[in-house]
């Protein structure tokens, strides 16, 4: 017999990812999912705003890899609460693996929480948490094309943030046309340019997130 | 990249659907596959053939339809389909695009007695 059914092979995960934005309403936590490929920089840029912010605000990080627990170590050292994710060779976090990440943190006294991704330009982006919003990272040295390489993520995020602007003398990536790229694919992106390495554009990058942290209390 | 535990979905899906209706296995099962949902469907076969074995659901027949990206201008509200994700309306050269179809992943037809 035939059976006509029409079912979201994703709809679990998504019913999941909507139970974990609940909660992170009702707690008053903005849950920044972080996004790019392995070694663009997220790791650095937590310790950074971690150091820079954390008096001022609550912070809380849930660390997705493949496999260690180096990241968490990093953060760890920096003085926040941190659980780390093992995907055991999944590509990408999905909503179960970020419940049940959450049970272990105490989100009552934490104002942002970052999650960081599997490093994937691609898969990261079908797979809802039930975050506020997606933040890409790109690193100048991955070349201007990539928006249009991997346009879904850029038109999933509502940030992105360009990192490593140090070596821009030392690549022939043209930012300008990284930024055109990136704009026609989604004209609402926040763009920020950063380095990590030297600091510049660190702190328009905070002011924004103290800003939309403080906008929800 | 994540065509295995697609598969194990389908999988679950599958088994619920039996169970429902009471019937002890499946021959076909019908998807549609948005062009943007990042599932390659040679992998998707391989993987649920192979997920399949000795189940209900050994040998059923994956049939996937692809499902074009389609896009919605939110200025001039022209309705298109390309074949690439491109982001610039044919018709004002504008770029506020919605995508109304493209990322589906579903189950919509089982043939099983
Ligand atoms: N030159 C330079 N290197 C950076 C910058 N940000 C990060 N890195 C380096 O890039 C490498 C990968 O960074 P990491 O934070 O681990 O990337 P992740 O895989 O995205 O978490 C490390 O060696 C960092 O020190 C930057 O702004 N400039
Ligand atoms: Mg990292
Ligand atoms: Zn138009």
């Amino acid at each position: 017999m035939k059976i006509g059914i029409v079912k979201d092979i994703l709809e679990a995960n998504d019913m999941i990812a909507e139970g974990n934005r609940r909660l992170f309403k009702g707690k008053g936590t903005l849950v920044m999912n972080l996004m790019s490929s392995p070694g663009a920089g997220k790791t650095t840029l937590l310790e950074k705003s971690i150091s820079a912010l954390k008096d001022r605000v609550g912070i809380g990080v849930i660390e997705g890899d493949i496999q260690t627990e180096l990241d968490a170590e990093r953060i760890h050292k920096k003085g926040v609460e941190v659980v780390q994710i093992n995907t055991g060779g999944a590509c990408h976090l999905d909503a179960t693996m970020v419940s049940q990440a959450i049970e272990k943190l105490d989100l009552t006294n934490i104002d942002i929480l970052f999650i960081e991704n599997v490093g994937n330009l691609v898969c990261p982006a079908e797979f809802r948490l039930g975050e506020d919003m997606k933040v890409m990272i790109l690193s100048i040295a991955e070349g201007e094309d990539k928006p249009l390489k991997y346009p879904l993520m850029f038109h999933e995020s509502q940030v992105l943030i360009i990192n490593k602007i140090d070596l821009l003398p030392y690549c022939d990536c043209d930012i300008m046309r990284l930024r055109e790229n990136s704009l026609k694919i989604n004209p609402n992106l926040n763009i920020f340019e950063i380095s990590c390495k030297t600091g510049r554009g660190l702190d328009v990058w905070y002011e924004w997130l103290i800003k939309k942290v403080g906008g929800r209390h | 990249m994540h065509e295995l535990s697609i598969a194990q979905n389908i999988m679950d899906i599958v088994n619920e659907q039996l169970s429902v209706n009471n019937l002890s296995r499946v021959t076909k099962i019908g998807m549609r596959i948005g062009k943007l949902a990042a599932i390659e469907p040679a992998s998707l076969k391989f993987c649920f053939e192979i997920i399949a074995r000795d189940t209900k659901a050994e040998g059923a027949v994956l049939e996937i339809d692809s499902v074009p990206i389609r896009y919605r201008c939110n200025d001039c509200q022209l309705d298109f389909i390309l074949d690439e994700l491109d982001f610039i309306c044919p018709n004002c050269m504008r770029n506020r695009l919605e995508i109304i179809s493209g990322r589906e992943l579903q189950v919509v037809e089982m043939e099983a007695y």
